[in-house]
């Protein structure tokens, strides 16, 4: 349904895409994922026709959004990024205007008109005045709009922000049934709302574009290296040398836990399958030698941390690992010591010791630094081996780790 | 086109600013008419016993070159300022027939704003029998002239997403090309005394309104400030060249300089005229005073719709080429 071939585009001379190319066919829901000013809104605005291409071309339903802009915009469904409101005109009225501008008419728009006002559950604000919606209501109005006309094509612009969990539930749902018949595009840049209703994910970061594929395929593709938190009751030096003699564990962590307590953290190699090895010899190694386990939480692949590896790698053509003394949650931490990608402050997760961190990135201080603090990566510079100016790590590959294990 | 429109004239008169624009717009001109009539002057014209919509007519085009701006100066910017604008781009309806559409709104408005000072001949009416050709032919000329504001409005107005810089600009334009007529005895004037100044402020007008034109259509701020650099620089020339003659002339004392001074001298002067005149055609005044008085000819006709599509045209080519910047 659509076709993006090495699409370019030009804001003066700010490079804003750099040949850019995905596909997506019908029926499916494809997750367009990157950090703000990735590129994502300008690649969905040359779909939509709203803007050219500078090089490069993109299809949608067979015809050239250059060439046939016609045939495109009567195919797609279109949500910008601010939902594209009249407010001195009620719901109803909006949503009328919007079929008619799209060619409905009679019988037809008032059929549409039910089944969309139905869909986004907008019965309750039908006669009230657009400025007078709540925010969630705003957007809801605005996907109607998007879906009047049952558009083969679908193109949302970050459809749940600003929304409460509640409403992002509800717009998944209906990204959810709507899925079989249309083909779908929808950016955003939180990660849980591109696992939970998309089918493939498309990453892009700087213009360019990152990764294509499933979960799954971009997990494999991204660091196969996890972290595994173990508190003992007890614990001793001797249990940490023996942690660190584990196959699978590439190095050890001891650190002060609660009195009587002893908090280990490991690095594990070898991906999921290592870290679930780790965690049965772990248990042994604790029983065996007398100490209680009290806490044993392996660090998930989450897409946050596929995520940010995937991004990392798109600078740096060799993988990123951990060296012996680093681990997780620790300022040193490598990863750190690259560009910090321009994120917003909210995609951070908040409270890495919940009961729920073995679904969660597990390393705050990481992420955070990786986010705001680029003092943070400039001390940590030295692993890398040049500093980390963004303009010259953002495209150079990195010399050759030196605290590589 | 329609829905377009329609979501338009919603626009206007779902919100107090249509009414009352067209209040404001009745007030003043009927208080205009009957304070500015040379044959009443304030009151008087009650002894008199005379009134005529004379004076209406004659203040119209300076108050639409102010109220019509007002009224168009929402049609885009209001969109641009919002996300409707990326809505209306990417709507199946080619921009041609959005600006369209926007612009027949604008223009219905207008329409309305005319048909509330409808109350004046009325009134006036009810002293005598007036005679109500030239009224008809008045309002004819009134609708034609703010029809092309409209146009010129709606132009200005997809320039920017400020609407206050929008109704500024459209008034800018409005009130030159009404004070373009007026300028003319001016302009003839300062060609017979000045021939070089004259010259370069004819030429360096164009000049200045490609300049506009470029930074505006084209966002392209080099080739405007460009022109505006030349445009200034050639009046200053212009002005010391001026200033300098007489003296030039009398410190070399030589025949050839002052033989080339003199040729160069009335060549200048007659391109002087020759632009003074061309200046005269697209007097727009001339035109509205034609059709006013019942002189319905292609000429005006041709001259009105001429700006009409005009600047349809421009706003349609302003906002597509956003397509490529």
């Amino acid at each position: 349904m659509i076709e993006v071939n090495g699409i370019t585009k030009y804001y003066g001379h700010f490079k804003a895409l750099d040949g850019v190319s995905f596909h997506v066919d019908k029926g499916e829901v494809l997750g367009f994922l990157g950090p703000n000013g990735a590129g994502k809104s300008t690649t969905m605005k040359i779909l939509t026709t709203y803007i050219s291409a500078s090089e490069g071309s993109a299809s949608v339903g067979g015809h050239d959004v250059h060439a046939f802009p016609q045939q495109v915009r009567r195919r797609i469904g279109y949500l910008p990024e601010t939902p594209p409101l009249y407010g001195d005109m009620t719901v109803e009225d909006y949503l009328k205007f919007a079929g008619r501008a799209r060619g409905l008419r009679g019988a037809e728009l008032k059929r549409r008109l039910e089944s969309v006002v139905t869909d986004c559950g907008l019965r309750p604000k039908f006669k009230a005045r657009v400025i007078e919606l709540s925010k969630g209501f705003k957007q809801r109005t605005g996907l109607a709009q998007a879906l009047i006309h049952d558009p083969e094509v679908l193109i949302l612009d970050e459809p749940t922000s600003g929304l409460d969990p509640r409403q992002i539930i509800e717009i998944r749902k209906l990204i959810e049934r709507l899925r079989q018949s249309k083909c779908i595009i929808f950016s955003t840049h939180i990660l849980q709302e591109a696992t939970a209703v998309a089918s493939r994910l498309v990453i892009v970061n700087g213009g360019k574009k990152v990764a294509d594929g499933t979960v799954e395929q971009l997990a494999a593709q991204s660091s196969d290296t996890l972290a595994v938190r173990v508190l003992v009751k007890g614990g001793d030096d001797a249990l940490s040398e023996a942690f660190a003699r584990l196959e699978t564990v590439k190095s050890v962590e001891k650190q002060q836990g609660p009195s009587g307590y002893t908090r280990f953290l490991l690095t594990v190699g070898g991906g999921q399958r290592g870290s679930r090895e780790t965690c049965e010899a772990v248990a042994v190694q604790v029983q065996s030698r007398g100490f209680l386990l009290a806490e044993l939480a392996p660090e998930k692949q989450t897409l946050e941390h596929i995520f940010l590896n995937l991004l990392q790698k798109s600078r740096t053509p060799e993988k990123p690992t951990w060296k012996a003394e680093d681990k997780p949650g620790s300022e040193t931490e490598k990863e750190t010591a690259k560009t910090p990608p321009k994120f917003a402050a909210d995609d951070v997760p908040e409270d890495p010791n919940a009961t729920a961190a073995a679904t969660r990135v597990t390393h705050r201080a990481t992420e955070a630094d990786l986010y705001h603090s680029e003092d943070a990566s400039s001390d940590t510079a030295t692993d890398v081996g040049e500093k980390p100016d963004p303009d010259k790590t953002l495209y150079s590959p990195r010399p050759p780790d030196r605290g590589d294990v | 086109m329609l829905p377009i429109y329609m979501r338009e004239m919603k626009g206007y008169f779902e919100s107090l600013m249509g009414i009352g624009i067209i209040g404001a717009f009745v007030v003043v001109m009927m208080m205009l008419s009957v304070m500015l009539d040379p044959l009443g002057g304030g009151g008087d014209w009650f002894a008199r016993g005379e009134l005529s919509m004379r004076t209406f007519f004659g203040v119209f085009p300076w108050v639409a070159a102010v109220v019509v701006p007002a009224v168009s100066m929402r049609l885009w910017a209001d969109d641009r300022r919002q996300a409707t604008f990326e809505m209306l781009m990417t709507l199946p309806i080619p921009t041609w027939k959005v600006a369209l559409g926007k612009y027949f709104a604008g223009v219905t408005f207008l329409a309305a704003m005319l048909a509330g000072t409808v109350a004046y001949p009325l009134m006036l009416s009810q002293f005598g029998q007036p005679d109500w050709a030239p009224v008809i032919g008045g309002y004819v000329a009134c609708f034609l002239l703010g029809s092309a504001f409209v146009a010129i409005g709606l132009f200005v107005s997809g320039l920017t997403e400020n609407q206050a810089l929008a109704f500024f600009l459209g008034m800018l334009i409005c009130l030159g090309i009404v004070g373009m007529g007026e300028m003319r005895g001016l302009l003839g004037e300062l060609a017979r005394t000045n021939p070089e100044s004259a010259l370069m402020l004819l030429i360096s007008i164009p000049l200045v309104s490609i300049g506009f034109l470029a930074a505006a259509v084209g966002r392209d701020k080099a080739v405007a400030v460009a022109i505006g650099a030349l445009a200034v620089v050639g009046n200053m020339i212009a002005y010391a060249l001026s200033g300098a003659e007489g003296t030039a002339t009398k410190a070399t004392n030589s025949e050839d300089i002052a033989g080339t001074i003199e040729t160069v001298t009335r060549g200048t002067t007659q391109a002087g005229e020759i632009v003074v005149s061309a200046l005269a055609q697209i007097a727009v005044l001339d035109h509205f005073g034609e059709i006013q008085r019942g002189v319905v000819n292609t000429n005006g006709l041709v001259f009105f719709g001429g700006l009409v599509v005009f600047f349809v045209l421009l706003n349609v080519w302003s906002l597509e080429s956003r397509r490529y910047s």
